[in-house]
């Protein structure tokens, strides 16, 4: 989601539209995008990340004003040749492939758009630019530079230049690690030999993406006509972007001109404008919305959401035309979703499925509910233990030894590290944050439990319960135990525990089913009671649910 | 008329001035007995108790890392004594926490130029030494149990940001008899005989009972409290919510937390750069190395589909990257491909309610482990009115009449949408989760047929609003001071 905060009066004044605050707020909103906060003077819109097009004051006032019917229907942008050509070279290939641009000609930079531009400059890095990494644009002001223009890469200790904010003259490498943009976005280009560079015909540099332009070229309110270059490496994200940021500029009354872009052999022109075109069946659309609109219906929303519908000469198919910035439209079911939203989520009837089907809980939260009606016969409390512990948790503070366990890569902090291998622990530590609660405490926990067997995860129900209190022991838990295993029908052995430092040694048993160990129950022994900061005596007992 | 165990407490008292614990000993009853028994021959002037007021402190887990690593408001202030300190640059922690605490002590202000907010040390603030602050000195000192009186001011900021919890107690040290209490004794003089105090089974058959009094007891005294064994409150609603399910025809899904990319992420139409897959989002996991993608024929499928829709080529390895389910919409992807590989029957309705990961900071809103309530409505003729009426439906029977939808966008559902419940109580719409139709780009290739309805609904955030608990975190820290006084049913509509 991208939070954009615009001028409500500069919206509603794009958008021609005479609207309350309540109106505005409850538009955007059935538009399908959050409002976050509206005050005296402006509104901040949660987008979704679906529609860049309208991360900017000028795309919500065109969303605005097709939705509120003030300008249904498709927009038609087009665009003259500059007659400016952008010659990519080969050397960019391994470090930056793809470059677009375009010229904005005659635009009034005022403050209101200088603002704007930048902030969709910086949400469309952010969001479809993956911080730049994937997408990145750059503004220079056109009349101080001599076009052609020339895409290459060069060694990071040539072509210096000022850069945006600076004074002094740097080569590429220096702006890495000197230039504040240069550190925070210099990751991009780590690991390249040769860092690219927008030169014009004389050889002034342009601009270094991902990283910056250059301060000479900077463009300012007296900049008439804009020259807009971005490059990638997606192909069909700068794209996107081109299309986006020039749909805005024309807005605002720029014309824009193309730029041809030579490639090897390849020419191109850029920005392309033409719409998005689709034929699509209103029979299918219908269907899936459980729906019954007519041709003009559906003509109407889909206006409402900005596109051009022709109705087919093949009965029951709608011609959509969408216009160049709706990137997030692939196929039918994004123009079904268009039909429906202006015609309102609340205003259909809801229904129920025809079709005849049985409930079933599963099996195992079926004996879950079964065993836990038991703990509760037997006076224990319920807990919820989160699963992800730390190794300090899991085995140091128990007295265990390592065993595999599930880790975590990229752990947040040294709390959350790994995949619980088995509960004591986590009743342990609540006991522990208990202690100045009424004793005795019983506490339960169905929950589960996961480790690597033979190099793969298996994850494992559990039932686990403790007992603390002056009277906790090993007799008292072994009572417990025995009790559970007679209610659920379970014939079990107890044998001795071996080697299991976390109980007191002899005070520890193991529970065999069938001669398979299924559990085992114990005293804590005092060592693990101070690791965990327990005052009282602690017995528990932990059973594998799945046998 | 006194209680039997004031009798007592009297007579041992009657002997010489004793401690509770010299008073237990003399009396044989426990210390809860013998401190209420002491309490009511207060109330009635028969002793005096020597009682000495006692407050002591401890520091929650937030607050021993906090004294370790400084106050967050001392961290960011820290920076900012070195120039202003850019909003992108500051840590997630420093952000939420630092910032307002440190606007509050008036130590920074907030400075915002050409749309570009910084944070710069106010003249106050500049003349703060951060690692000796007498702030992070009182919570040292409250850590190591060692409070001073003009700690008190931090300490009840500190209170109530829930760093530190304060102990306060009275604790009596000697009971003494009064001339009350010695002349009670007198009046009350030995037991009557023939009274009986307490029923065994020789004066029930013996008929020894018949003509004796039975003492009378003390009825306002107050009883010893006593805990039953309960369910923990969000298992309750839990509970509620998949019997609803099973009600409406549904069967209940089951499946691994430790999942692979592919199905939590790939076959849910999610590119392989998508923000979400973010190492500051996800838990990838260290062992095992990768989860394969059980079919073949069905991972050309999807990579087939991100080429076409997001027009980039899509790698195996990180579909088969393991990592902690970040929404159960995983196992309605699996159960969706078994429909296709005709391992279960369509159309069919499954739920599952489950927990799920997120690698994000822990705070009184967020978790880095919670519940997901999950649907999914396998059927070639399933509508989007369809879709809305069984959530009408679901919410209708766990009590919510007033619900909502909203217009919105996830990745693998097209169209999607947002459900507001009206919780009558507050008088507000509540956030309760997100819902939609499985795109084709995800129906297609794991089920060779088309529509699926699913939606995922968030579980603690209403519940927390619905249970008044101010701090999500409440759930799994299971206070057995909340888990018994909370009482049952609570949280239910």
């Amino acid at each position: 989601m991208a939070l954009i905060t615009v001028a409500k009066k500069e919206l509603l004044g794009l958008a021609w539209a005479e609207l309350t605050d309540d109106e505005l707020s409850q538009k955007i909103t059935d538009l399908g995008m959050p409002v976050e906060k509206i005050t005296d003077s402006e509104i901040s819109v949660d987008v979704t990340p679906n529609r860049p097009d309208m991360f900017s004051v000028e795309g919500l006032a065109r969303a605005l004003s097709s939705f509120a019917g003030v300008k249904a229907g498709l927009r038609t942008y087009s665009a003259k040749d500059s007659g400016i050509t952008l010659t990519a070279d080969k050397s960019v290939r391994k470090v930056r492939p793809f470059i677009v641009a375009a010229v904005a000609k005659n635009v009034k930079l005022d403050e209101p758009l200088l603002k704007s531009l930048v902030a969709l400059q910086e949400k469309l890095h952010d969001t479809v630019g993956r911080k730049r990494r994937k997408v990145s644009m750059g503004f220079t002001d056109l009349d101080k530079l001599k076009p052609p223009f020339f895409y290459k890469a060069v060694k990071t200790t040539e072509g210096a230049f000022i850069p945006l904010d600076s004074t002094e003259l740097m080569p590429p490498g220096e702006i890495l690690s000197t230039h504040p943009k240069g550190k925070e976005y210099g990751y991009i280009l780590e690991g390249h030999k040769r860092f690219p560079l927008i030169t014009d015909s004389e050889g002034t540099v342009v601009a270094m993406p991902p990283i910056i332009t250059a301060e000479s070229v900077k463009i300012t309110p007296s900049t008439k006509n804009i020259f807009i270059d971005i490059t990638g490496t997606s192909e069909q994200s700068i794209h996107d972007c081109l299309k986006i940021v020039c749909c805005a500029l024309a807005d605002r009354g720029a014309e824009i001109r193309t730029v041809t872009i030579s490639r090897g052999a390849t020419k191109l022109q850029t920005p392309d404008f033409s719409p998005i075109e689709n034929s699509v069946s209103l029979g299918r659309i219908n269907k899936l919305l459980g729906s019954d609109f007519d041709p003009e219906e559906a003509k109407e929303y889909l206006e409402r959401m900005g596109h051009g519908v022709e109705l087919g000469e093949r009965k029951g198919r709608l011609s959509v035309k969408s216009p160049p910035y709706r990137i997030d439209i692939l196929h039918e079911v994004d123009i079904t979703e268009d039909v429906a939203i202006p015609y309102g989520y609340n205003n259909f009837a809801p229904t129920l499925p025809q079709f005849v089907s049985v409930g079933k809980a599963s099996p195992d939260e079926m004996r879950g509910a079964v065993i836990s009606e038991i703990m509760l016969g037997l006076g224990f409390n319920e807990i919820l233990a989160p699963y992800i512990t730390s190794k300090e948790t899991n085995f140091i503070k128990p007295l265990l030894g390592e065993h595999p366990a599930i880790h975590i890569k990229n752990p947040l902090t040294v709390e959350l590290t790994m995949f619980r291998t088995w509960c004591i622990p986590s009743l342990l530590e609540i006991l522990a944050r208990n202690k100045d609660e009424k004793m005795p405490q019983k506490l339960f926990e169905l929950g589960h439990a996961a480790g690597l067997e033979n190099g793969k995860p298996v994850e494992k129900r559990k039932l686990a319960a403790a007992v603390c209190g002056p009277k906790a022991c090993f007799s008292e838990i072994r009572s417990f135990v025995e009790a559970l295993l007679l209610e659920l029908g379970m014939k079990c052995e107890f044998g001795p525990l071996e080697k299991h430092p976390t109980f007191i040694p002899g005070r520890a048993a193991e529970i065999l089913l069938g001669g398979k160990p299924i559990g085992v129950f114990g005293e804590i022994h005092p060592q693990v009671l101070n690791n965990f900061g327990i005052e009282q005596p602690v017995a528990a007992f932990e059973i594998e649910l799945d046998e | 008329m006194l209680h039997q165990h004031e009798r007592l407490a009297l007579d041992a008292l009657s002997k010489g001035a004793k401690t509770v614990s010299e008073l237990c000993a003399a009396t044989q009853l426990n210390r809860d007995a013998a401190t209420r028994a002491l309490l009511l021959l207060k109330e009635k002037g028969a002793v005096h108790l020597a009682e000495k007021m006692n407050v002591s402190y401890s520091a929650k887990p937030e607050g021993v890392s906090f004294s370790t690593s400084l106050l967050p408001e001392l961290r960011l202030l820290k920076k900012a004594q070195k120039g202003p300190v850019d909003f992108p640059t500051i840590p997630e922690e420093e952000m939420k926490i630092g910032l307002p605490w440190a606007l509050r002590n008036g130590w920074v202000k907030v400075r915002e130029e050409s749309g570009k907010k910084s944070i710069a040390a106010t003249d106050s603030g500049s003349k703060i030494a951060p690692d000796s602050h007498e702030s992070q000195q009182a919570l040292r000192r409250a850590i190591s149990g060692s409070s001073t009186p003009g700690d008190s001011q931090w300490l009840e900021q500190f209170m109530r940001r829930g760093l530190v919890t304060c102990h306060e107690g009275s604790h009596i040290e000697t009971a003494t008899l009064t001339d009350t209490g010695k002349k009670l004794l007198k009046d009350e003089g030995a037991p009557e005989c023939g009274e009986i105090s307490v029923l065994t089974k020789d004066i029930i058959t013996s008929g020894k009972w018949n003509g004796a009094k039975l003492r009378e007891y003390d009825i306002s005294a107050p009883g010893e409290r006593i805990f039953p064994g309960k369910r923990h409150p969000l298992r309750q609603v839990i509970s509620r919510i998949r019997n609803i399910f099973v009600e409406l025809g549904f069967e209940e899904m089951e499946g691994n937390m430790i999942e692979s990319s592919f199905w939590n992420f790939d076959a849910l139409f999610q590119p392989q750069d998508h923000p979400a897959r973010d190492l500051a989002d996800t838990f990838y996991l260290l062992h095992p190395d990768k989860i394969e993608i059980p079919d073949e024929e069905l991972a050309k499928k999807v990579a087939k589909a991100h080429k076409k829709g997001w027009k980039y080529s899509w790698s195996r390895e990180e579909a088969e990257r393991p990592v902690l389910r970040t929404h159960t919409t995983a196992l309605s992807a699996r159960y969706v491909a078994e429909t296709g590989m005709e391992k279960r029957p369509a159309p069919a309705k499954y739920f599952s309610v489950g927990r799920v990961y997120r690698n994000e900071a822990t705070d009184f809103k967020h978790l880095a482990e919670f519940q997901q309530v999950e649907g999914i409505i396998i059927d070639q003729d399933a509508t989007f009115t369809d879709l809305l009426g069984t959530l009408k439906e679901f919410y209708r029977k766990l009590g919510f009449e007033k619900i909502r939808f909203r217009p919105h966008y996830f990745p693998y559902t097209e169209p999607s949408l947002e459900v507001d419940v009206f919780y009558e109580p507050r008088g507000e719409w509540m956030e309760f989760g997100g819902a939609g139709i499985f795109r084709p780009e995800v129906c297609l290739p794991l089920w060779g047929k088309y529509p699926v309805l699913a939606w995922g609904l968030s579980l603690e955030r209403p519940v927390m609003s619905m249970m008044e608990i101010g701090d999500i975190r409440t759930f799994y820290k299971n206070d057995l001071g909340w888990l018994r006084n909370t009482p049952s049913g609570k949280g239910m509509v």
